[in-house]
């Protein structure tokens, strides 16, 4: 799709190199920036102007905000790129091929992520406050959607987080099923299903943004269960199994519960910006209140205009009364 | 290369938003490769013509997800916004390019990216770039000029096959005695202009088929030179695209047309949803006002609501083009369908509470609930979505129904239709019966007597008379418009040249509709059986299509279009390509309306299937993009004829 685009044959050098690397418009689209920058020098030499380029060549300095939001984007994209791997290492059902130990590394990673992310956001909003402040309420709005938009993203990434936690809970437990089909029942069951539970501990804590949740980290698995369930006899064991299998349903449950507040949550801030559509005629509403203010004030300067001469002449008037009344 | 050139179908709705979405995007990419950032936020400046192009293309979700922050327009205040680069779509004007040098002058944002929407002429830009070198730039970063494009999508697409040049009165500007020669000039260099636009938003230079005589021949002429000229040029703009679209079987046909080929479509009453939502209620750029009743409120206030109708409405997708009644049938049917499966919803949700709670395995099936739970309440959005569609129809229906029944459209329709199927043999009496009723508003009886006229070759001085009495009778003052089509007639034949088509979808009512006044929905429903859809009926222009892409049938209608070939060598007689074409434009010199529209992709794009007592209309492979100058309701047409006729009698 990018492609470079072949310089004009009337560009007169190739000073703006900017342009060389610039993306090739679509096939609909033309550029006409070189010819414009050859004409703009011509009409600058014309008026003994220094030439210079056109183009975002320098970076003009940016405000604390732009670069936090900046910088929030960017780690978002990341996080959503580690997330993706973290899906597609979730995915695998092998039985024995299992990247536990990764799939824990990551999830771990991207928790703090997330973390860091959502503070960092709240610094955001506190920059943003500040900045709304001023006077300049068009600057205000920008920001105030800056942040609402990387919510939104940091939102569905967390969201992105939270499914494929799910289905990782959800293999493991299908694995566990069938390892106890396999196996005796003397075996570990603990093992599996502590890491997952203790995954699953942190899935209901979704809500972003304007409270700053604080992500817990996660708990290392109990060092005591595997020992435990290695000694005890098997009667025990089942005893145990059953134990961590409602615990676990009841933190599923509980999981479950955090999503729908999570939903309800989102549903209530998604339904403003649904359906608008740019030609609600606000702005023609502004435009034409300006027009009419403008009418408004020609008017009055005409009004005030003569307000001075009809004074004048009733002054005028009354000094001549006042005269032709003395003389009398 | 560029994926969007390969779409199976032509899709100018589609093209375009892409078009607009790159040009979003390339402020995004142009920084990234200077600034190693890869989002950054926007603004998006319009004018009223970039906004008209953009409202019915992208909302503001849309905008915001390409990270447009804030949209405003070009001429209202603003406010800077140092750090943030801003994207202009304005129409190349003088007064839009002044604003634009201000604006980079104050150093308002930290980039300006200008898009405009049509081809900016080299003097234009000449004095964009003087007024710039003049202002001086307080900053010595801010407020540069990035880029500068054109769009070239200076069209309106209301719908994957449709779209309109956005020029308003055009039919006077074109057709009017008054008229002068350079203001006519005018006004087709304009239609060219936006014409070309659309050609490149399609990326492929079609083959002209042209009515000979009238300003449809001259515009075609106009076309091809354009094409021929960027085709010559180095850096043509077809370039991409004509790599894989050599082949002349491939190139769609762009068939132009006069409007004078076929007047009586644009004064019909008409019977289809969409028409009948442009017709009654003034559907423009996909949205719809409707006047609300309020239950509370007695003192017979109007609250206005306004409707948005485009492709993400499935209901509107499927019915937009279907008659009226049957469209109620299924307002009905989709309320059922919701009412159903809110009960589901609420038993599979409800559940939970009125369950006595097992303790044996009460933790297993508490985990089952939840996610019922969990499900139901993620179905919610979409049912409240659901919930929204079917009302925001019931309203609009019930809005056409009461138009309806104010203006006896039903009489007026089914008349017209008898009128357009059998002219010769139509008793008069039954149209002044019409006129003197006191049903219809006078619009409505000058545009039934109009079809008449136009349709009714042989019509007696007398009978004529009559009409025009009755009209008088009725209120109706002003009849420059029949002046005007008479004068027409006399000055030439050619109005019936092409014989006038009755329409599609011709649906005859049972009589005893009419005389029912209409209550409510269920029973315009019930009414849907006593509909005869006879599909065989298309209009003038639908034919004259069919027939150039066909390349057979009538020979009149194959003799009387010449071919423009803007890629042959010039001179050379176009070759007559053997196999018919896929793909084809419609465009009309003048105003089109939604009827033909219709009529055109049910005729044209479609085959009938007869399943059982319904009739279908199927898609056959082919395409026909419809369009026109602008879109005009019956009345706005009539009043465009009262002008030109109203000059006349001036002249």
């Amino acid at each position: 799709m990018r492609r470079r685009r072949a310089p004009l044959p009337s560009s007169p050098s190739r000073t703006q190199s900017v342009y060389d690397m610039t993306l090739a418009a679509p096939s609909s689209i033309r550029d006409r920036t070189q010819e414009f920058s050859a004409i703009l020098q011509s009409a600058r030499a014309s008026h003994n102007k220094p030439p210079a380029p056109l183009g975002t060549a320098h970076v003009p300095p940016r405000s604390d905000f732009t670069r936090l939001a900046a910088q929030v984007g960017k780690d978002i994209q990341q996080t959503s790129v580690k997330l993706a791997k973290l899906t597609k290492l979730a995915q695998r059902r092998s039985l024995f091929d299992d990247p536990t130990a990764e799939i824990q590394e990551l999830t771990y990673i991207i928790k703090q992520d997330i973390q860091a992310l959502n503070s960092k956001l709240t610094d955001l909003q506190r920059l943003r406050d500040a900045t709304r402040r001023s006077a300049n309420k068009q600057a205000g709005d920008h920001s105030e959607n800056v942040v609402h938009s990387l919510k939104g993203r940091l939102g569905a990434t967390a969201e992105g987080f939270k499914k494929v936690l799910k289905m990782r809970t959800d293999s493991l437990a299908a694995q566990q099923d069938r390892r106890s089909h396999f196996m005796s029942t003397q075996t570990n069951t603990s093992m599996f299903s502590t890491p997952a539970t203790s995954v699953a501990l942190d899935l209901g804590q979704g809500s972003l943004g304007s409270t700053a949740t604080s992500f817990q980290p996660v708990q290392p698995p109990a060092p005591g269960g595997r020992h435990t369930a290695l000694v005890t006899a098997p009667r025990e064991s089942t005893y145990h199994q059953a134990r961590a299998d409602a615990v676990r349903q009841v933190e599923s449950t509980i999981v479950e519960l955090g999503q729908i507040f999570n939903q309800l949550a989102t549903m209530v801030s998604e339904q403003g910006e649904l359906v608008e559509r740019i030609d609600a005629n606000v702005d023609d509403t502004v435009t034409h209140m300006n027009a009419g203010q403008n009418q408004l004030m020609i008017y009055y300067n005409s009004i005030a205009g003569n307000r001075a001469l009809i004074l004048k002449v009733f002054a005028v008037l009354l000094v001549f009364l006042v005269v032709w009344t003395v003389i009398l | 290369m560029n994926s969007s050139l390969q779409l199976p179908n032509l899709s100018v709705r589609a093209r375009q938003r892409d078009a607009l979405l790159q040009m979003l995007s390339a402020c995004t990419a142009g920084a990234d490769a200077l600034e190693d950032n890869n989002d950054v936020w926007k603004v998006l400046i319009y004018d009223s013509v970039g906004r008209d192009i953009i409202a019915p293309l992208l909302q503001v979700a849309d905008l915001r997800a390409a990270g447009v922050t804030l949209h405003m327009m070009l001429h209202a205040s603003r406010q800077p916004i140092p750090d943030v680069p801003a994207v202009y779509f304005v129409e190349p004007t003088k007064e839009n390019v002044t604003r634009v040098c201000s604006d980079s002058a104050k150093g308002f944002y930290a980039s300006l990216w200008v898009n405009f929407t049509n081809s900016i002429s080299r003097d234009l830009l000449e004095s964009f770039a003087d007024k710039l070198a003049t202002v001086s730039n307080p900053s010595p970063f801010a407020g540069r000029i990035a880029r500068v494009y054109d769009m070239y999508t200076s069209f309106l697409s209301l719908e994957d096959n449709l779209f309109h040049l956005n020029l308003p009165g055009s039919y006077v500007a074109l057709n009017a005695p008054n008229v002068t020669d350079s203001e006519v000039e005018a006004t087709i260099k304009s239609i060219v202009d936006r014409l070309f636009c659309l050609i490149v938003t399609l990326g492929v230079a079609p083959i002209i088929r042209a009515q000979r005589g009238g300003p449809a021949m001259h515009v075609a002429r106009m076309l091809e030179q354009r094409i021929r000229e960027h085709l010559i040029s180095s850096n043509n703009i077809f370039s991409e695209a004509l790599s894989f679209a050599a082949a002349p079987a491939e190139r769609p046909l762009l068939v132009i047309v006069d409007r004078s080929a076929d007047m009586s479509v644009m004064l019909h009453h008409t019977w289809t949803y969409q028409a009948l939502a442009h017709d009654t209620l003034g559907l423009k750029l996909n949205r719809v006002t409707v006047p609300m009743k309020d239950e509370n409120n007695t003192m017979g206030e109007v609250r206005k609501r306004v409707f948005d109708l485009d492709k993400s409405d499935s209901f509107w997708e499927k019915n937009a083009g279907l008659p009226f009644p049957m469209v109620a049938d299924a307002v009905e049917n989709a309320l059922q369908l919701y009412q159903k499966e809110v009960a589901d919803l609420n038993r599979s949700a409800g559940s939970i509470s009125g369950e006595p709670i097992d303790p044996e395995s009460a933790t297993l099936k508490d985990g089952a609930k939840t996610s019922k739970l969990a499900a139901a309440i993620s179905s919610i959005p979409e049912l409240s979505k659901k919930k929204r569609t079917i009302d925001l129809h019931t309203n609009i229906a019930t809005a056409i129904l009461d138009q309806i029944k104010d203006r006896g459209l039903d009489g007026f329709f089914q008349v017209e239709e008898e009128l357009l199927m059998r002219p010769s043999t139509f008793d008069v009496e039954r149209i002044l019966a019409l006129l003197r009723n006191m049903k219809g508003t006078v619009t409505d009886k000058l545009r039934l007597f109009l079809v008449y006229y136009l349709c009714v070759d042989n019509a007696t001085e007398d009978d004529l008379k009559k009409c025009v009495t009755a009209l008088e009778t009725a209120g109706c003052s002003d009849l420059n418009a029949y002046g005007y089509l008479k004068s027409i007639r006399a000055f030439t034949k050619k109005v019936s040249a092409i014989p006038t088509a009755p329409l599609a979808a011709s649906t005859s009512i049972g009589s005893g509709y009419a005389a029912s006044v209409l209550d409510t929905l269920s029973q315009v429903a019930s009414n849907v059986n006593k509909l005869i859809i006879s599909a065989d009926k298309a209009f003038a222009a639908s034919r004259i299509v069919q027939t150039l892409m066909d390349r057979k049938g009538d020979t009149s209608i194959l003799e009387e279009y010449e071919t423009l070939d803007p890629k042959a060598p010039k001179g050379s007689v176009p070759p007559a390509a053997a196999r018919p074409s896929k793909e084809a434009v419609l465009f009309i010199v003048g105003p089109g309306n939604y009827i033909e529209f219709q009529n055109c992709q049910d005729q044209v794009c479609s085959k009938v299937v007869q399943e059982g007592k319904t009739t279908k209309f199927v898609p056959n492979g082919k395409t026909v993009i419809y369009g026109a100058t602008e879109l005009c309701t019956g009345s706005e047409f009539l009043d465009q004829l009262q002008k030109s006729g109203g000059s006349t009698a001036a002249s």
